[in-house]
């Protein structure tokens, strides 16, 4: 069927297009404003947190009938599951005092032991992990010299692998509060919610 | 970069304000004749289940010659309802898009068709029976009564003698119909391999529309992919032919 | 390093320790084996002495029976019966189950009472009637798994009553192989026209072995009156 109608391709792309020209730093001093220059340009952090909202890898798929079969009788079973808490690398960049971006590498070690259902002896340990790409935009309300607080929100990716399942899954995380302490070395503490981590993560930081 | 921002702006408002304000436009010519809207949204089960169910009634006799012979059987039912069919029994068929015939007695079925009137009650049957070649279909329930005579004669369905009766629950509107014999063959192409005629190619038909503030009486003319309304002598005016209201329409021609 | 992770590393799910296996998971097996080839077999049998004799009325009669709608011919051997979801096929050879000689060949049929953990579409069975009243029972899955049942049949207004022998074994992919027949006497059994179910009494005795060693066994014991009794090697 024919439509009249503009395709809304073309009005998002305009839209798109504008507010990034809104949002981009002028390059001319033309501005009537004149604004602080940005005290660091830079920062790097190293963190450690909790376990993720979801664990999207299903690996150990409850059977369908409520009778074992024979093979199932004598296959070795998982025990408990256990992740380490995510470790996480990050780069953020400075655009205002009030606004960053940082991009952050961070990983979520998983492992269980395997019993043998025939003896219950230990025979063996399951390991994996989930590898998680998330850039996050920062929006810090307090801008002390040697305290900010902030909080961020972030959108990405992750792919794990553990007991022969792998799988990518998109994902996010919110930071509802975070504080940092320091100027140009600080440590980090927050508090969030998502695919990364949830609860706490803490850790230590450097700015450029 | 001041003056790319006030042009973006003036774009995306222009967009937004006309893209607003356009209309969809339909393929098809809007149908200003409510009479013939009618029909046409009825045609589905008043008219095509009958040919549907006379040609799936040839099939299905000539299938019983030859049921024995499996092999055999299936290529009679390849050679008239292409991939389409489903289950193939001396008890029924089942042909998609279309529906299922049962067989009741050696020469009466009862039909099950796909394309289902949205007032069709419990009590709804349609049953066919063959007699020397002749094709007699009947339907009945509490909203619907209708009579054919139908046959296959070569490689096309001819519809004889039609006569329907619609009371549309809940209201007092009576909708009747019948084929006129005297202004030509009503006919259409067996379905070959899949490929099924919704509508015939010639004949005419009379509606009667009646209700507490509607009186209506027209001519319907079928001439290949269009259809006329005739009402009083008046000029015949041409609209789109009837078409399937469901997703398998591309079966049909 | 292990000790400081187990620290600080929280726990996601739980294990699954049920699957740790001891009585109640040997019982659970052995139900399991009795439901699927013992009550499996003997319901495609009363299922199929049904249907031989749904295709022997008359059309008007057909119309009254329970199977009216499900079974169809789809040649003068074959009979195709709707199952819900899925179909099986009967290959009859042209003579009726009843005929001293006849042998029908079933393939994916499912009971009423649902599809066990056989799955319905690897089940394939012969049925082979011996001699009036006698017939012998070859039921294979896909996964090299086998059970012979011979079978007797007295029928009467209330139902069908009979005894019946069981042997077969099934073997799993990593080697373990299970050995199951009845113990002692035969089962009877007695089936009901009205409610289609079965009275069983019997036992059936199950052992587990890898190569020739003899792994564990387990023993399932029913009476007439419905009471399942079991007994294991753990």
């Amino acid at each position: 069927m024919l439509q009249d109608k503009l395709p809304s391709c073309f009005i998002a792309a305009t839209a798109f297009v504008f507010v990034l020209l809104l949002s981009a730093p002028s390059a001319h001093g033309r501005e009537k404003k004149v604004r602080e220059p940005v005290p660091f340009k830079y920062e790097v952090r190293a963190g450690w947190g909790g376990y993720p909202v979801t664990d999207f890898l299903d690996s150990e798929i409850s059977a369908m009938s409520p009778y074992p079969s024979l093979e199932d009788l004598y296959a070795d079973y998982s025990g408990n599951v256990y992740m380490t808490g995510i470790i996480s690398t990050e780069f953020a960049f400075h655009f205002r005092k009030w606004f960053s971006l940082s991009l952050g590498l961070s990983a979520n070690g998983i492992y269980s032991k395997r019993y043998s259902a025939d003896t219950g002896l230990k025979t063996g340990t399951d390991r994996g992990a989930i590898v998680t790409f998330m850039p996050q935009i920062r929006f810090s309300y307090l801008n002390r010299e040697y305290v900010k607080l902030y909080s961020s929100l972030g959108v990405g990716f992750s792919y794990g692998t553990f007991q022969g399942v792998s799988q990518g899954a998109t994902g996010g995380q919110v930071v509802f509060i975070g504080v940092t302490a320091g100027k140009k070395v600080f440590g980090f503490f927050e508090i969030g919610s998502g695919t990364l981590y949830l609860g706490c993560m803490a850790g230590v930081g450097y700015r450029f | 970069m001041e003056h790319l921002k006030t042009v973006f702006a003036i774009l995306l408002a222009v967009q937004v304000i006309s893209g607003c304000r356009a209309t969809d436009t339909y393929y098809v010519e809007n149908i200003d004749d409510p009479g013939y809207e009618v029909f046409s949204r009825s045609y589905g089960w008043q008219v095509n289940n009958f040919f549907r169910c006379a040609e799936m009634t040839e099939f299905f006799m000539e299938y019983q010659d030859i049921r024995e012979d499996r092999e055999a059987s299936e290529q009679l039912a390849d050679r008239y309802f292409g991939e389409l069919w489903d289950k193939l029994y001396y008890e029924k068929v089942t042909v998609d898009m279309i529906g299922t015939m049962h067989m009741e007695t050696d020469c009466t079925f009862s039909f099950d068709p796909y394309e289902i009137p949205y007032w069709k009650d419990g009590g709804f049957r349609m049953e066919a029976a063959m007699t020397d070649g002749s094709i007699s279909i009947g339907c009945d329930s509490e909203s619907f009564t209708a009579e054919a005579l139908m046959k296959v004669e070569g490689s096309d369905v001819y519809m004889d003698s039609f006569r329907s009766v619609y009371r549309e629950p809940g209201t007092d509107h009576v909708m009747e119909m019948a084929y006129d014999e005297t202004s030509g063959p009503m006919s259409l192409p067996v379905c070959n391999e899949g490929l099924f005629t919704y509508v015939p190619e010639s004949g005419t038909m009379s509606v009667k529309i009646t209700g507490p503030e509607v009186t209506d009486s027209f001519l319907i003319i079928f001439d290949s992919d269009r259809t006329g309304v005739s009402r009083n002598g008046a000029p015949v005016k041409y609209y789109p032919s009837p078409r399937p209201q469901f997703a398998g329409f591309s079966r049909f021609r | 390093m292990a000790a400081a992770l187990s620290v600080f590393s929280c726990k996601v799910e739980d294990g699954y320790y049920y699957r740790q296996l001891d009585s109640d998971r040997l019982e659970k097996y052995a139900e399991g084996i009795y439901l699927s080839y013992v009550c499996g077999e003997l319901d495609m049998m009363m299922r199929l002495l049904d249907i031989d004799h749904f295709i022997s009325l008359s059309p008007e009669e057909q119309r009254e029976s329970p199977l009216a709608g499900k079974v169809f011919h789809e040649d003068g051997n074959t009979l195709v019966v709707e199952q819900g979801f899925s179909e099986a096929r009967i290959s009859t050879g042209g003579k009726r189950l009843l005929e001293t000689g006849a042998g029908w060949t079933v393939e994916n049929f499912c009971s009423d009472m649902g599809c066990s953990y056989l799955q319905s579409s690897l089940l394939y069975a012969e049925v082979a009637c011996k001699e009036e009243g006698v017939w012998e029972i070859l039921m294979r899955t896909a996964d090299s798994s086998e059970c012979v049942m011979e079978i007797t049949v007295t029928s009467d207004d209330v139902g069908r009553t009979g005894k019946f022998t069981v042997s077969g074994h099934e073997t799993s992919s990593d080697g373990y192989r299970s050995v199951f027949s009845n113990t002692g006497d035969a089962f009877s059994y007695s089936n009901s026209i009205i409610s289609g179910s079965s009275d069983i009494a019997g036992t059936l005795s199950i052992d587990i072995y890898s190569g020739d060693l003899l792994k564990d066994w387990c023993m399932i014991t029913c009476d007439e009156s419905g009471r399942v009794w079991y007994r294991t090697s753990r």
